[in-house]
């Protein structure tokens, strides 16, 4: 294969897809169990359910309809079906996933059903059927390299993480901006004492400030509080071994994100308008922060980690990658991708880039992780406030 | 899995790591002791270490006086509050954070509590 090129699902409105999911989207809590009973009875339907959907308000609903919206339209979905509690806000979130797709939506309420979650399954189940139907038809075929949104997250690091496994990443969003794809960071926390680092590398000056006013709003909440954001880290696990000061842990965090310019610095679950580097203010828990880069549109994701962690989105292929020799020798059904030997001094960060990059375009073209084999991925809603 | 690809598996070709190319610490890739080589972009060079060194920790690859700001991936992680010569351990004992005291000292208007060391 060309090595600017992979195998994909073209689509009329946005980018391609990596994988070509019919969807079964629960958008209220009320009836996210019927929704997944119409899931579970058509092979090949992928599933997921917000547990809320009501008595929101201000940001935390905003950034929970964008979540929403941004998995409807997610360019891995080939057909949606929408279930919901009432007509109204499903229209809602239908209409809205429109603009952004071009894919067929469906929409199925209890409005629909006089309330009964059984006619709810046994209705929902028929569309899904003709939708699960319709993305059988789709066939990859050669995209350029520039329609990836890359994801890059880090869960679970260690000693092995900032030295060599973080550098890989980095050197592959350097690749991928180059080749004119896009690529988004996260984890707003471990950007702290790091700001200076980024400000350095932004597309202009008002950016930098951003960045750090994003930081400091996250201490800000800490202390409020009566916390201490930095009495424990970095952490006695990470002063043995070998981090020193909390600089040096997040500059190695960021290491991730490359060397280019960063465009612009995106709120969590906000979509890029162009092309580029971008940060995603977001939370650092993995499950909360890989849902805020699908719904900005991610279609691959590669995760760094030292020791191990299974976790993955369901919707966006979650590439596990570890320096760590003893992680992979343990962990061979978890580990997508052996940097090791990086670590072990036998391949240099370009030479590992280069395996990986390839690899990267292999699991976009539809070589499955060992996460997607195995079940572990799933789609988390983070609140950003209370319920009414 | 991805094998790599490698002239002789068996051999290390290098202990430590420089990552940037200002940088004025290596980092140990392993437990290491003894004269060991650094791998600094595309050159190797050769420094005696003066006491051995836990995977993941730094070393002076100069020698530095007090005061000294300590650079990793050509940025600044601290300051030196001690003098190290080349090959010498550098970590908690020796290295302070630019970052750290700013923000106990924020936690301790805040809340009245006494700041972490």
């Amino acid at each position: 294969m060309d090595e600017l090129a992979f195998l994909g699902y073209g689509r009329t409105n946005g980018r391609a897809g990596t994988r070509n999911d019919a969807l079964v989207l629960s958008i209220n809590g009320l009836v996210a169990q019927a929704a997944k009973r119409i899931a579970e009875a058509v092979m090949g339907a992928k599933f997921v359910a917000t547990p809320y959907g009501r008595c929101q308000f201000g940001v935390d609903r905003k950034v929970h309809t964008a979540l929403l919206t941004g998995i409807g339209a997610h360019p891995n979905t080939g057909a949606l079906l929408i279930v919901g509690a009432d007509r109204k806000s499903a229209d809602e979130i239908a209409l809205a996933v429109t603009t952004i797709s071009a894919i067929p939506v469906e929409v199925l309420t209890l409005d629909d059903v006089g309330e009964d979650a059984l006619e709810l399954t046994a209705r929902g189940i028929r569309i899904c059927a003709h939708l699960v139907r319709h993305t059988s038809l789709h066939r990859r075929e050669p995209l350029p390299v520039s329609q990836l949104y890359l994801g890059v997250e880090c869960g679970h690091s260690d000693a092995t993480s900032g030295l060599t496994a973080n550098p890989i990443a980095g050197a592959i969003v350097d690749r991928l901006i180059d080749a004119g794809g896009t690529a988004v960071v996260g984890e707003t926390i471990e950007w702290l004492g790091a700001e200076h680092s980024l400000g350095r590398r932004v597309a202009e000056p008002t950016l930098g400030k951003a960045i750090e006013q994003a930081v400091k709003e996250r201490e800000d909440a800490v202390i409020a509080v009566g916390e201490d954001l930095l009495g424990n880290n970095p952490s006695p696990e990470n002063i043995r071994g070998g981090l020193t000061t909390i600089e040096e842990k997040s500059l190695g965090a960021i290491a991730k994100s490359g060397s280019r310019t960063i465009q612009g610095l995106l709120p969590f679950a906000g979509r890029p308008d162009a092309c580029g580097l971008y940060l995603m203010n977001g939370p650092s828990f993995s499950p909360e922060s890989l849902t805020g880069f699908v719904a900005s549109g991610v279609q691959i994701s590669l995760f760094t980690t030292g020791p191990g962690n299974s976790f993955s989105s369901l919707l966006a292929p979650t590439v596990k990658m570890t320096a760590n020799p003893e992680t992979v020798g343990r962990l061979s059904e978890q580990i997508d991708f052996d940097a090791s030997n990086v670590f072990t001094a036998r391949e240099t960060v370009e030479e590992a880039a280069d395996r990986l990059f390839s690899e990267l375009l292999e699991i976009a073209s539809g070589r499955l992780t060992w996460a997607e084999i195995l079940g572990e991925g799933a789609e988390v809603f983070a609140r950003m406030g209370a319920s009414l | 899995m991805n094998a790599a690809p490698s002239t002789n598996p068996e051999i290390r070709r290098w202990q430590a790591i420089r990552i940037g190319k200002h940088d004025n610490i290596a980092v140990a890739l392993s437990d290491i002791a003894g004269e060991i080589a650094v791998r600094s972009g595309e050159n190797i060079t050769f420094v005696k270490l003066e006491t051995p060194i836990p995977m993941g920790h730094k070393f002076a690859i100069v020698d530095l006086k007090a005061g000294t700001e300590i650079v990793k991936y050509g940025e600044v992680i601290g300051v030196l509050v001690a003098d190290v010569t080349i090959g010498e351990h550098v970590h908690i004992h020796n290295l302070k954070s630019l970052r750290a005291p700013v923000a106990s000292e924020r936690h301790k208007l805040a809340t009245g509590a006494p700041t972490g060391g």
